[in-house]
């Protein structure tokens, strides 16, 4: 049969049709963007991080001279002890709130899903109202809320006997975990929820069925199965740890306990803008993406040792 | 599957007329200040940044009375004198930027700020010496001063009535005073120790003869961590550890609620500061006095911690106009009736010491003239000079404070390292430092 249709069709007319020059105008605009906004940046922050300017005698109309030095910007960083324990602060800030915000993401994510919870919506809702909060004015408010002078929270707690301070060199960086912690919460959990919802539900009837309670249900299925979800949570919540610098910020307004250096993005503002060395500044950022690098590998890793066990 | 091949060329062709579109207009409106007309019928259009209140009102009066150089004021945050640098490089920078003396030194050696002394030159004579000389850099000026920051005692006239201690005059008696005061009521001390505000420490340190940089040949050397700083570090250190001073962040609402009920008992600071306790204290009115600064000899000097200049950048294509609006700004009666009055501000042109705004008597100060003790001050007063990088010294300072704040280093450890910073931080400019 074919022979025959091939045969009266006639030999086919011209080359085959593909796609043609489509796909490079649609991926075009991203590309464009994508080098100019984000790889362009990185190469010429690379390179800057290379050299360094000299000057000669008091500065003043004298020369100013462009010099390599190679690893030498990242020696100085990595001898800068406050940018150091900045990493560490962030590192522990880490080790501490992500495990903590992600949590309570699940956790919410899983009550509302089950069937124990009326009001889904409405408690979806309230949950993700502190993401539409801009983190600045999300920060003003807690910082309002820290200060001892002005904070209800701080003169309630006294009337019950109880005398705390949210920005004593010791709770500070709490303070800042619990901002954002009430910041990211909602939309984590929002992002969990998706994802339970796309499990099929005869899974559920048939779990039910073998007798599974709806806690049973939620650690051996529900969490397996939306794994993926979580790891991405992980990764943006790791890299956004990283990055901490809005709320420590704010909060250096209403307290000194918050040093300049308090936290690596702090100390790279510092140094690129308010000492205008901009090649060690670059350095400090490439150092930092490093680590981001780093441990977006290492969950990666960690993820597919996972699904190869599973 | 049909390609139409004439569609994708009219998009293509609108996608590319849209971004041409882009491009150019893009281009048109990163334009900085000014024009190139030079014709002498459209006027020069000047740009100005900065942040003192009610500038507004001091260049709506020139743009009246001179149509042909008209002036755009642009308000910003003091803190934004940190985008300056940047703005610079962009080509996005206003005309005539407001800028602190300390500033001024790091925009000078990047280069950033034009040279006006071929058109203000013979202007020196309206300044304040050493307020001129806050603009000059080797054989060149950099800038116009604006404003001056002598040092007075402001304090509160009823509390130290009430507790019978007498306004001390020498550093010594200020020790004793605190004492007394705090001991007879632990709730009130005889001032704060405010850790985000370096300049009341420089302020000190002037005071004691000290100085930020001296300048060695062709390098600079820090004296930060000089003789001078151990005298004011051990007398910080002996208020804070005998418990006579309040510690608060100032500009906080727990600063001002600490001076509002009376926990703080006076204030020795600068020219600019009477404003704000008005402003922010209003029901203690007539409850406030000011007196000359304590010193080590009860007769001054007391010290200037230097105020702000208006500089012009090298990106602004009218220098000779600029400079023009500038002279007239910081010298002109007129001018320096608005810049007092409304500004707060303590002026550097000499005419502006005799300005009646600034020697008036004022209700809130009990009949006083707050402005005339500063004029007095401002007569016998003593000034450390500037150097490069003086914000990571400062930086370094505040970060330090906090630590003595908690009881976690001492003020002579805190000036060391700040002086530290600031060595490591011109260095890594590259310049010689020592």
């Amino acid at each position: 049969m074919s022979d025959s249709s091939a045969s009266i069709q006639g030999p086919r007319r011209g080359k085959r049709r593909g796609p043609g020059l489509a796909p490079y105008f649609f991926v075009g605009p991203f590309a464009v963007a994508f080098t100019v906004f984000l790889l362009s940046p990185l190469l010429v922050a690379v390179w800057s991080s290379l050299f360094t300017v000299k000057r000669s005698g008091l500065g003043f109309g004298g020369t100013k001279t462009s010099v390599f030095i190679g690893m030498g910007n990242y020696q100085a960083a990595l001898q800068n002890k406050q940018f150091m324990s900045g990493f560490g602060r962030v590192l522990l800030f880490g080790v501490v709130q992500v495990p903590l915000m992600l949590g309570l993401a699940l956790l919410f994510a899983l009550l509302i899903d089950s069937t124990l919870v009326r009001f889904k919506r409405v408690a979806q809702i309230v949950l993700f109202i502190p993401y539409a909060v801009p983190a600045v004015i999300a920060a003003l408010l807690w910082g309002f809320l820290y200060q001892p002078g002005v904070s209800p929270i701080v003169k309630g707690l006294r009337t019950i006997g109880l005398d705390v301070n949210f920005l004593a060199p010791d709770s500070v960086l709490w303070s800042t975990a619990n901002i954002t912690t009430w910041c990211y919460v909602g939309v984590n959990m929002v992002m969990i929820y998706s994802a339970l919802q796309a499990i099929p539900q005869d899974i559920y009837e048939a779990a039910r069925i073998d007798g599974a309670s709806e806690a049973r249900i939620a650690w051996s299925i529900k969490i397996p199965m939306i794994m993926p979800t979580l790891i991405v949570t992980l990764f943006l919540s790791i890299i956004g740890t990283i990055q901490l610098f809005n709320e420590p910020t704010v909060l250096r307004t209403v307290t000194s306990n918050v040093s300049s250096e308090f936290t690596p993005l702090m100390s790279i503002v510092n140094t690129a803008f308010a000492q205008k060395n901009q090649n060690l500044g670059s350095a400090m950022s490439v150092i930092v993406a490093l680590v981001a690098f780093i441990l977006s590998a290492v969950i990666n890793l960690a993820q597919r040792k996972w699904e190869e066990k599973s | 599957m049909n390609t139409n091949y004439g569609k994708i060329a009219k998009v293509s062709i609108a996608l590319a007329s849209a971004t041409a579109m882009l491009l150019v207009s893009g281009c048109g409106s990163s334009a900085a200040g000014g024009n190139d007309d030079s014709s002498s019928s459209s006027p020069v259009k000047l740009t100005f940044s900065g942040w003192v209140p009610h500038i507004e009102d001091a260049v709506d009066l020139w743009n009246e009375e001179n149509p042909d150089i008209q002036v755009e004021f642009k308000r910003i945050a003091n803190d934004a004198m940190k985008n300056y640098s940047s703005q610079i490089e962009a080509g996005v920078a206003s005309d005539i930027l407001q800028v602190s003396g300390d500033a001024l030194v790091d925009l000078v050696i990047e280069q950033q700020v034009q040279d006006i002394s071929k058109y203000v030159n013979d202007k020196s004579s309206l300044f304040t010496e050493s307020d001129w000389q806050s603009g000059v850099f080797g054989d060149g000026v950099y800038g116009v001063p604006q404003d001056s920051c002598p040092t007075a005692l402001m304090y509160r006239k009823d509390i130290f009535e009430q507790y019978g201690v007498s306004v001390p005059k020498t550093w010594d008696e200020y020790l004793d005073a605190a004492r007394k005061l705090h001991s007879a009521n632990p709730d009130v001390y005889i001032t704060a120790f405010t850790p985000n505000e370096a300049s009341l420490f420089i302020q000190d340190f002037y005071q004691e003869g000290g100085t930020l940089y001296d300048v060695d040949g062709d390098t600079w050397k820090v004296m930060l961590d000089s003789g001078a700083s151990q005298t004011v570090a051990d007398r910080y250190q002996t208020l804070i550890d005998e418990g006579l001073v309040k510690i608060v962040d100032m500009w906080t609402p727990d600063f001002w609620s600490a001076v509002n009920d009376g926990t703080i008992a006076s204030f020795n600071y600068q020219a600019w500061f009477p404003v704000l306790i008005e402003e922010n204290a209003p029901d203690l009115s007539g409850k406030w006095a000011v007196t000359q600064s304590p010193s080590d000899s009860g007769n001054g000097p007391s010290s200037n911690v230097g105020g702000g200049l208006n500089t012009i950048p090298v990106t602004s294509k009218h220098p000779e106009e600029a400079s023009e609006f500038i002279t007239w700004l910081n010298s002109d009666e007129k001018a320096l009736d608005i810049l007092i009055e409304k500004g707060g501000l303590f002026p550097a042109a000499k005419a502006g010491l005799e300005n009646e705004t600034l020697n008036k008597t004022s209700d809130y100060w009990g009949g006083q003239a707050p402005g005339a003790e500063f004029v007095k001050a401002a007569k016998n007063a003593v000034k450390g000079s500037t150097g490069p990088q003086v914000d990571a010294g400062f930086t370094a300072l505040k970060d330090g404070f906090a630590k003595v704040a908690n009881k976690q280093d001492t003020m002579g450890n805190v000036v060391t390292k700040a002086a530290d910073a600031m060595r490591k931080a011109a260095s890594d400019k590259g310049l010689s430092v020592k």
